[in-house]
């Protein structure tokens, strides 16, 4: 690193002491056409030849080699305030270590026998290539069937703002044989069993209230609570500020959104109901090989998100941080109640630490402004970085799938495995078999999960990052006004009267709808919703420092964290 | 406007007499360091075309970077001719 600054400060010198000629000067020795053609190749070129980079003609407090040096210490604090936060120990819940057959980890796309149990070779080879990290290695493990493993390689990747991805942890997954895993397979097989019912008729309806009572009596279940009870209003969602308020669906993921000339209304292509894939064993096990037996069959008509089955299908195709760009657009544009049928965004006031909101003669733009907030919004989104190395370099948990054909071989008694009890008498897989005839775990896309391990969880790592920064620009304590439910066809927007929704709340239930939709679907456990949103959030709490230490104009960022601890970045 | 460019303080920005009611927008973008790629003060820009130029004369009679501007233009540019511009 200090050779490399030697030498670009090297480069520079001539232009200091030789001749100065200013970019003006320079160019007016050509003819117009050929000072046209030379702009064109220039400008993204740092050094002309003739030393015409020391130009004249620049005004401001650091000019030149100042400005460079200025520049270029800017980025040796930024790696030294990285380096300076050390690394982390990371540590998996040993399944891997523990099961020689696997029956614990992650081995989707490689090929299985009979059972679904992982050749132990095409394992190994996975584990030399993550050892290795060799490109080669990766090209050798073994495939099972059509699809291909997604992205290991992210994991190794560095980043060029924040931390590394590799100063981030995330605490052990539950074991395979714990009380803990069981109870969040039994809210999996409740979530199966109620991804037909809309959300707002959980508090009346007679299959939502059975799942809350058997969830809040499991030895371990760890999601949200009121009075010590898992009830209709907490069923299914996360203990995060303002997330266990009012309906289940946030109004960022209902309202229309403004998109600049454009208007995008919230309707969707959803799924018809029952159509669940993966019940019986033999697609069950093509999949686990990496093939996709089945296929989607779409509701002709649209619909708003009304219930688990469409909320699903919204976290399977959604491009990365749509989910945040559109609340950033919503948050960022005025009211026009006039102007149909968008009627404008809800003129969500900025940050209290932005510092432009005292100033008299000038706004943000590319910095404090719109254009920084759409800016900073999405391209959190390399969050996913470091929970790919968590997924694929540390934890390697199986997907809730891969768990329910363990449930069924183990019920089928074709072979033992050392299931918790809490998950085999539930009255959930009860359920399922009554209704299914199996004790797989239903799943809603045809394909079932994507071809990476279940922890952490990418969806819910940029929720928690993309949710972090919106949050930092926006005044979370803001009222949304005109709150809004689906009605009961999905069809249109009815009215919601209750108690004020604020922006910070319905960002944090934004961020936990996306993250349980995985959930519902069947292709996460919560452990990896919550513990993702978690590091979604540190790692926009890093680069939100690098931003801030880049702009002239000072300024902060204040908001509540997921645990809510306010904090003040500056 | 020109001393707050140069001195870069916030406080001279906000010195700045405005003559209606619209801001300046961000002039103090321009003195950001970035995260990534090169410093935002190492790209370059040629000169545009100078005030008085025939090629200036040929952006604003909106035929883009004609320089010399075609005769028809030129013709067309001269200040002489009352109505012209």
């Amino acid at each position: 690193m200090e050779h490399d600054a030697k030498l670009v400060l090297a480069k520079a010198e001539p232009a200091r002491e030789g001749r100065v000629l200013s970019r003006r000067g320079f160019l007016g020795g050509l003819g117009g056409a050929a000072a046209v053609a030379a702009a064109g190749g220039a400008v993204l070129e740092p050094m002309l030849p003739g030393g015409s980079r020391a130009a004249a003609d620049e005004i401001g407090p650091l000019t030149g080699q100042d400005r460079l040096e200025a520049a270029y210490r800017n980025r040796i604090n930024q790696a030294d305030s990285m380096f300076a936060e050390g690394m982390p120990v990371q540590s998996s819940n040993g399944d891997e270590d523990l099961y020689p057959n696997r029956i614990g980890s992650y081995s989707k796309g490689l090929p299985h026998d009979a059972l679904g149990e992982v050749d132990p070779d095409a394992y190994q080879a996975l584990l030399d290539a993550l050892s290795s990290g060799h490109p080669a290695d990766f090209e050798a493990i073994p495939r099972g069937g059509a699809r291909k493993q997604t992205n290991p390689q992210a994991g190794l990747a560095f980043d060029t703002e924040g931390k590394d991805p590799h100063q981030f942890t995330q605490p052990p997954a539950p074991a395979f044989a714990s009380a803990w895993e069981a109870g969040e397979m039994v809210e999996l097989y409740w979530m199966a069993l109620l991804r037909d019912t809309r959300f707002t008729s959980y508090p009346s309806n007679p299959l939502a209230r059975r799942a809350a009572q058997e969830l809040s009596a499991l030895s371990d279940f760890r999601g949200p609570r009121i009075g010590g009870q898992v009830t209709p209003q907490t069923l299914f969602r996360d203990d995060l500020p303002g997330a266990l308020e009012g309906p289940y669906v946030s109004q960022f993921m209902l309202k229309g959104t403004p998109y600049g000339a454009e208007y995008v209304e919230r309707r969707m292509r959803t799924l018809l109901p029952g159509t669940d894939h993966m019940t019986h064993f033999g697609e069950w096990l093509a999949v686990q090989n990496g093939d996709v037996p089945g296929s989607a069959r779409y509701d002709p008509v649209r619909r708003f998100v009304r219930n688990g089955r469409d909320l699903s299908e919204w976290v399977h195709v959604d491009v990365l941080f749509q989910a945040y760009f559109n609340a950033c657009l919503i948050l960022g544009a005025p009211p026009e109640p006039g102007s149909r049928p968008t009627r404008g965004g809800i003129g969500c006031p900025l940050n209290p630490g932005n510092p432009y909101l005292g100033s008299a003669t000038q706004e943000g733009f590319g910095t404090w402004g719109g254009p920084f907030f759409k800016t900073m919004t999405c391209e959190v989104a390399r969050a996913l970085k470091a929970v790919w190395f968590q997924k694929w370099f540390v934890h390697r948990r199986l997907r809730p799938e891969a768990f329910g054909g363990r449930v069924h071989v183990h019920r089928r008694r074709l072979a033992t495995y050392p299931i918790h009890g809490d998950v085999l008498d539930s009255e959930a897989l009860r359920r399922v078999h009554q209704k299914l005839g199996t004790y797989l775990l239903p799943m809603v896309f045809p394909e079932g999960s994507p071809t990476h391990p279940a922890y952490g969880a990418g969806h819910a790592t940029v929720a928690g990052a993309c949710v972090t920064i919106l949050k930092a620009l926006f005044d979370e304590t803001f009222e949304i006004p005109d709150l809004v439910v689906p009605n009961p066809a999905g069809t249109g927007l009815a009215p919601y009267s209750g108690p004020p929704l604020t922006v910070g709340g319905e960002l944090n239930k934004l961020a936990s709808n996306v993250a349980t939709g995985r959930n519902i679907a069947g292709v996460h456990w919560r452990t990896d919703a919550i513990e993702s949103l978690k590091l979604g959030e540190a790692i926009a709490i890093a680069i939100l420092r690098d931003h801030l230490a880049a702009l002239n104009e000072g300024g902060s960022f204040e908001l509540t964290r997921f645990d809510g601890r306010p904090i003040v970045i500056s | 406007m020109l001393d707050a460019l140069d001195s870069g303080h916030p406080a001279d920005f906000e010195a700045i007499p405005l003559g209606g009611a619209r801001k300046l927008t961000n002039p103090q973008a321009g003195l950001a360091f970035d995260t990534e790629g090169n410093d935002p003060h190492q790209f370059a820009q040629p000169a545009p075309p100078a005030f008085a130029s025939a090629w200036e004369a040929g952006e604003a009679a909106g035929k883009g970077n004609l320089d010399p501007p075609p005769s028809c233009l030129r013709y067309l540019l001269t200040p002489t001719i009352p109505g012209s511009i």
